[in-house]
């Protein structure tokens, strides 16, 4: 439907045009009015002025196709060993049905990247925090184990480490003794890349996922959200989730 | 005392002198050269600062999303890290390594290992998980020997 070639990744294809719209507007006075268009540079700081996030569209998610699980675990070298209970798992394939009709939806669950993560609340050393940008993460050189953390999140979107790890990849240090959970594949959104779950999907799924700048009302996935209605999970909580469903 | 004495006791003493250092340098690590003319900053500062370049760059990358390469672990690695006979990059906390080498002489922990790439990206696609690892870089050999050991072919 409207997600072809053109729109998988919009947003980056955007700030990048802007950004030498900008470079050419700013040059007199050092302070750019579409500063939030702007794509950032390696040495740049992260800016509240984005919040990425997610929209998934569960009418286009199929059951049975894992493409995004399979783009995560292939990204973060999460393949585990063959120990379904403890392997880490940062996204997951779910079925959920509607007890009145009987419809079922099958959908990705995943950490929602709530504004106000529960996550956060309750660890004790500040190692689960949430970036400016609205990614929500684990220092992992903080992270004393002790799974709180794992406890209080409502989506069950954090796995625990148990067995020593060595073949890592270099942007995604992962390690025994710490609580890990999706990153929103920060090192691309630096990089002004898409995470790969959503690249996953666009290529080998149903592309039901699009990512972008919620903040940023020309955004695709801000125009969708405005134009069409969407759910957060557990919207009973308030916890402003980042990733959000459209048909739940 | 005679000057043929002084002269005797001088160059005792220079002898002495010369192979007390020569035993020094004899103890100390000896790694292999990172690629490139010069490291990020001059040595004598990296060796005693590398730690708090590497803390200053973790922080700025996990909060504030800054991505430079100067000071990173990462750019450690891929400048130090060494290659087998066959081409295989050898993990950079192996016995002898660049990393591995020094800390050992200094009785130092290393531990950064644990959690990040102790190779290039590339350099993992022989590389299996191998549960029970023991030291990092020591699983990590055993691990490439288990690869290549020619009866696990025949025993299939």
């Amino acid at each position: 439907m409207s997600l072809s070639c053109k729109s998988k990744q919009p947003d980056g294809q955007r700030r990048r045009l802007l950004g030498g719209i900008a470079g050419a507007v700013s040059l007199g006075g050092g302070f750019s009015l579409i500063e939030l268009a702007l794509a950032k540079s390696e040495d740049e700081a992260i800016s509240s002025l984005n919040r990425w996030g997610l929209l998934i569209d569960t009418a286009k998610c199929a059951s049975g196709c894992d493409a995004c699980v399979k783009g995560c675990n292939t990204e973060h070298n999460l393949e585990g060993f063959d120990r379904p209970e403890t392997d880490a798992q940062w996204i997951r394939k779910l079925e959920v049905t509607d007890r009145q009709t009987g419809h079922v939806s099958s959908l990705p669950m995943l950490c929602q990247h709530c504004e106000d993560p529960p996550c956060v609340d309750v660890c004790p050393t500040g190692a689960s925090f949430r970036r400016q940008d609205g990614v929500v993460l684990v220092d992992k050189h903080t992270c004393i184990g002790c799974r709180y953390c794992v406890m209080a999140c409502p989506y069950k979107a954090r796995s625990f480490v148990h067995e020593s790890l060595y073949n890592q990849k270099s942007y995604s240090p992962r390690g025994k003794g710490t609580v890990e959970s999706c990153t929103l594949c920060v090192h691309r959104i630096d990089d002004d890349r898409t995470p790969a779950c959503v690249e996953s999907c666009n290529r080998d799924g149903n592309g039901a996922m699009v990512f972008g700048d919620l903040n940023d009302a020309d955004s695709q996935i801000a125009k969708t959200m405005r134009d069409s209605a969407s759910r957060q999970v557990r919207e009973d909580l308030g916890l402003n989730t980042g990733v959000r469903y459209q048909n739940l | 005392m005679s000057p043929g004495r002084l002269i005797l006791l001088g160059v005792c003493m220079v002898t002495a002198l010369v192979s007390a250092t020569t035993s020094a340098v004899a103890d100390a690590p000896v790694f292999p050269r990172g690629k490139g003319e010069q490291c990020v900053e001059p040595t004598q500062t990296m060796r005693k600062n590398h730690m708090k370049f590497l803390v200053h760059q973790r922080d700025d990358t996990v909060y504030q999303g800054v991505r430079t390469t100067k000071h990173s672990l990462k750019n450690c690695v891929d400048c130090h890290v060494q290659e087998d006979s066959a081409g295989q990059f050898i993990p950079i906390d192996a016995p002898g390594q660049f990393c591995q080498s020094c800390h050992e002489f200094a009785s130092v922990k290393l531990d950064c290992f644990e959690c990040h790439a102790t190779m290039p990206d590339q350099g993992h696609a022989n590389l299996g998980n191998t549960p029970g690892k023991m030291g990092s870089g020591a699983a990590s050999l055993t691990a490439h020997a288990f690869s290549t050991k020619p009866s696990d072919d025949a025993a299939q």
